[in-house]
């Protein structure tokens, strides 16, 4: 207690310096006067009294100053003096500050960005009550040997009802929902879940309840709640919802309540907008991991070998996983002898919620790829770091005076340590305060990256008060990180030394680990720009290629019919009937269907079959497939080269024909004509089909890509239940799609539609990973080249600063400016040339590598390398042009006028 | 200047602080100063301002308490008590003391005092 009184009362005075300052000098004066009248009671001259009277107090000065030591919080003290000298020597220097803030900013906001995205994906705790009990229960699946699989319901209630181990045990699966609030129909993510689902998790509603157990009863009423970003988004912030009405593919569903806005359902990365009672699982369309045996049952819900739902429980107090692993156990042995043909072979694993990143099977990998990943952003910290402690060294190196000047009067050596690093602190809190705005535009525009895929999915990675914390630690790492070494090395104890000879070290010669540094980085620099240079002119030759039609002008609606529950015949005759009406519009020059579209990520594929060519059936040749209807050519404005295009007359009923590319005919029949020839699919018993058309060759999964042999089959033969219409049109492209998309709306309201308005919609999509790769490695370049740049200029700069006097004297004996600008030169070249060379050969061989990935551009692209090359030398001659401009100017005497 | 004068044992002017205090009741720098060098016999040498870095110490540890108020002969000066903290401290500093010296005079052979 009482050193906390000292304590407090020491941080008072050193707040109120200035008062105790003044009641210091009155006491010591008052002191001075009464030993003054003592003297002169003693009969000395007033003069001789004042002097005797100094004396016998000794210094004024040196009392006062010993008090302060005595009473202050020294260390206190000194920070802020120091702080206040960081603070201002960073204002003298804006150059310095400004290109340390920038650089620290580039290595904490990337440290950081990287941090945030891995914890909010993998690290934070589930925002539920007492996330530590949770435990996940898996099924193992025998025939893919995967001991982490789904569960299913009826072995579900067992386990709930039978177990002792668990408190209670939760059930859930994501879906697919079709969902319409008002009139617009859209999919949206869903969790299905068992009614004791928000109450095993402990979770609280927002507003109006979560789903109860008796909400989750066949005959209930159908309730769901909603999360609060549907809440936001579909009735506005503040609105009253409970007991508003929402549609799930056209049945009428009361919101009971809003989830709490943390809380973004169990399923990993994706965050659910609704949860509805698995009651009604039929009304959503499950996704997921699932398995199926045999076993009696109408529905899901009653099979016991249909395996979908993911299990967690909470553990009972005091229970252990292993226990309630041997519990579970017993239980699926006595299912296992009750219902052997859905049992048999199958038993539990179970894992705590809190040690899965994602799923059990892919934490593995996960762990590897998070590790790398912060390996990465920690190298670029690293790098950051050492050329900060680059630049401080060489300021250091100028500042030797100074601060052997300040050690000669007598200040510690942990003073000037203590000095060095609170500065190396100011620059890494400017760096961090920036670091926090390039985290917060990093994660902003991760946020906004859509995958192409046909729901709304987001990465939460928002800016909240973990991330801030974790960019102040960051940038507190890096400041200590890049300070300690230049304080070390400026509060050497050689002051003799540093004061007769200010250049003591330019003692160092050849090469150390900061030349290798800095040729390392510009190594790493000449290969990602070569790298990014690549990729971009390739993704630049992809957009540009030929894919063998016209896309500009096609209007493309996409849309599932599957979702809604139709059956094949209701689907065609929907999607026959949709296609006359757009044919009808006067927009639309020609329209067709296709269920799927060049260039898409949609995904079909048939083993074919050719008499004469294929033997046993295992020479069977996977081959991409589709389903079109006529006009599809003609709309797409591909060729056909021979034969016709489906018509009126292929029927159901009528042989089944098929038109295939021109690259399929010439494999297999390259002597004749393939139309009129016949092929089997899947088996030789398989269903036979005539061709009665070739069409030319066009991009059907990436633009560039080598010809793929495609098959087109008849939609007025095969039927068709998710599908495309593509329009052609002369006009608005997006106009067009939208006016279809309400022509088809008013047949059908809870229509879902899928993706893009056009097909250059589609093929940006496919191109979004080029461009993605081509943006992210050449952001990487170029802060890579930043980085580089400041280290080539640290090194340069810390050579002129050791080498004033020599160039000094150099220059009072005449060397010529070429001599001068050598020796200056002379390491950062060195470094330039090393590292470019080693980066060079690295990039060739990277770009060799990756010549499959890297369409219509070839390793040896002169526009990459040129433009690589000429950043890499322009990087040079920016970083060395301060330095070097600074020792060229140099006069002999203000180099030689040493002490 | 007679004497040859001995140094202030570092950590002993808090115990003589304390006790002229005690001794004298409140007093100012002076006056502690003036006590000490008499007590002493004038064998200590202390300049005055060697006092104060222990005065401040000993207020910010609550062991004594100041304020102004005007001296003998009507000059304002600063002047120190001792708190109840301060007795307290002083009666284990004696104790301690009291052992310490118990302790080493075992150690000093007896008959010829220094003097």
């Amino acid at each position: 207690m009482r050193r906390v009184r000292a304590w407090a009362a020491r941080l008072a005075a050193s707040v109120r310096r200035a008062r105790a300052d003044r009641d210091l000098a009155d006491e010591l004066e008052s002191h001075l006067h009464l030993l003054e009248d003592e003297f002169r009671r003693r009969g000395l001259r007033p003069h001789e009294a004042h002097r005797r009277a100094r004396i016998q107090l000794g210094g004024v000065d040196a009392t006062t100053e010993r008090c302060w030591d005595a009473g202050r919080l020294r260390i206190l003290d000194h920070l802020l003096r120091d702080l206040t000298f960081g603070v201002r020597l960073a204002r003298k220097q804006p150059g310095f500050t400004l290109v340390a803030t920038a650089s620290l900013a580039i290595g904490i906001g990337l440290t950081s960005v990287v941090l945030t995205v891995v914890d909010a994906a993998f690290f934070r705790p589930l925002p539920v009550a007492h996330p530590d009990q949770l435990v996940d229960i898996y099924t193992n699946d025998p025939t893919d040997d995967d001991p982490y699989a789904t569960s299913s319901y009826p072995d579900y209630r067992d386990l709930r009802a039978s177990n002792s181990a668990f408190t209670d045990i939760l059930a859930y699966t994501p879906a697919f929902a079709t969902l319409a609030v008002g009139t617009q129909s859209r999919l949206a993510l869903a969790e299905a879940v068992s009614g004791n689902y928000f109450q095993v998790l402990g979770l609280r509603a927002t507003q109006g309840r979560l789903l109860r157990p008796e909400d989750d009863r066949p005959g209930a009423l159908r309730t769901v709640v909603i999360s609060a970003a549907l809440r936001r988004a579909a009735f506005g912030e503040d609105a009253a919802v409970v007991g508003q009405t929402l549609h799930i593919r056209g049945h009428p569903y009361t919101v009971v309540g809003v989830a709490p806005r943390a809380f973004t359902g169990l399923t990993p990365v994706l965050q659910p907008e609704l949860w509805v009672p698995l009651a009604w699982i039929d009304e959503v369309e499950q996704v997921g991991m699932q398995h199926v045996v045999p076993s009696p049952g109408e529905t899901r819900l009653e099979r016991r070998g249909q395996r979908w739902l993911f299990l967690k429980g909470r553990l009972a107090d005091g229970e252990t996983v292993t226990r309630a692993a041997a519990n579970l156990d017993g239980i699926m042995s006595a299912l296992a002898e009750a219902y052997p043909v859905s049992n048999a072979g199958h038993h539990l694993t179970l894992i705590r919620t809190s040690k899965v990143l994602v799923l059990p099977q892919m934490t593995g990998p996960l762990r590897v790829a998070t590790l790398g990943l912060i390996l990465v952003a920690g190298l670029v910290l690293v790098v950051t770091c050492t050329n900060i402690a680059g630049m401080l060294l060489s300021r250091g190196a100028a500042r030797r005076q100074e601060l052997g000047l300040r050690l000669a009067i007598g200040a510690g050596r942990g003073r000037i340590i203590q000095q060095l690093l609170v500065e190396s602190l100011v620059l890494a809190t400017c760096g961090g305060v920036v670091g926090i705005a390039v985290t917060w535009a990093l994660s902003r525009a991760i946020a906004t990256i859509r995958p192409p895929l046909p729901l709304p999915v987001t990465l939460d990675v928002a800016l909240d008060a973990r991330a801030v914390l974790i960019t102040v630690g960051v940038s507190t790492v890096a400041g200590i990180l890049a300070g300690v070494m230049p304080a070390i090395a400026g509060s050497r104890r050689d002051l003799t030394v540093a004061l007769r000879d200010p250049e003591a070290p330019s003692r160092q010669r050849g090469w150390n680990i900061r030349d290798g540094l800095v040729t390392a980085q510009v190594a790493i620099t000449l290969l990602l720009l070569v790298a990014g240079g690549l990729m971009t002119r390739s993704a630049v030759s992809t957009a540009r290629a030929d894919v063998g039609f016209d896309p500009t002008g096609l209007a493309t609606v996409s849309t599932s019919l599957e979702l809604l529950g139709y059956d094949d015949t209701r689907a065609t005759r929907f999607m026959q009937g949709a296609l006359e009406r757009v044919r009808a519009m006067p927009a639309v020059q020609s329209a067709a269907l296709t269920q799927r579209l060049p260039l898409s990520i949609t995904y079909s594929r048939d083993s074919l079959l050719v008499p004469g060519r294929h033997v046993t059936e295992r020479d069977a040749v996977p081959t991409e497939t589709t389903v079109v209807s006529a006009g599809y050519f003609e709309t797409l404005g591909i060729p056909l080269l021979r034969g016709r295009d489906f018509s009126t007359t292929d029927t159901p009923s009528s042989p089944r024909v098929a038109i295939v590319n021109d690259v399929l005919a010439r494999r297999y029949w390259p002597d004749g004509d393939a139309v009129g020839q016949r092929f089997r699919v899947r088996t030789w018993d398989g269903p036979e089909y005539q061709i009665v058309g070739v069409s030319a060759n066009y991009a059907v999964r990436y633009s560039m890509e080598r010809p793929t042999p495609y098959i087109h089959y008849a939609a007025s033969q095969r039927g068709l239940t998710a599908g495309v219409i593509v329009a052609r049109t002369s006009g608005d492209v997006a106009d067009l799609a939208a006016t279809i998309r309400r022509e088809l709306t008013m047949r059908e309201p809870y229509l879902v539609f899928v993706a893009g308005y056009s097909m250059n919609d589609t093929i940006g999509a496919t191109l979004l990973p080029v461009r993605l790769a081509a943006a992210s490695v050449g952001a990487t370049a170029v802060v890579a080249m930043v980085l580089a740049a400041i280290g080539l200029y640290g090194l340069i700069a810390f050579a002129v600063v050791c080498r004033t006097r020599e160039l000094g004297i150099r220059r009072a004996l005449g060397a010529p400016h070429g001599a001068i600008l050598w020796l200056v030169m002379r390491h950062g070249l060195g470094a330039l040339g090393v590292g470019a060379v080693i980066g060079g050969a690295a990039a060739y061989a990277a770009a060799t590598a990756l010549s499959g990935v890297l369409l219509g551009v070839k390793a040896a692209d002169p526009w990459a390398w040129v433009a690589a090359i000429a950043l890499l030398t322009a990087t040079g001659v920016t970083a060395s042009s301060v330095p070097v401009r600074q020792a060229m100017r140099l006069s002999p005497f203000t180099a030689l006028r040493v002490e | 200047m007679t004497q040859p004068r001995a140094d202030v044992w570092q950590g002993t002017l808090n115990l003589m602080v304390l006790t002229t205090l005690d001794a004298m009741g409140p007093l100012h720098g002076y006056g502690i100063a003036r006590r000490i060098e008499q007590t002493s016999g004038d064998r200590l040498a202390i300049n005055d301002g060697t006092l104060y870095p222990t005065l401040v110490k000993l207020e910010q540890g609550g062991y004594i308490a100041s304020r102004w108020g005007l001296s003998e002969n009507n000059r304002r000066a600063k002047y120190y008590r001792l708190t109840p903290a301060g007795r307290r401290r002083l009666a284990r500093a004696v104790h301690d003391w009291d052992r310490t010296t118990a302790i080493l005079a075992k150690f000093i052979p007896r008959g010829e005092q220094p003097s």
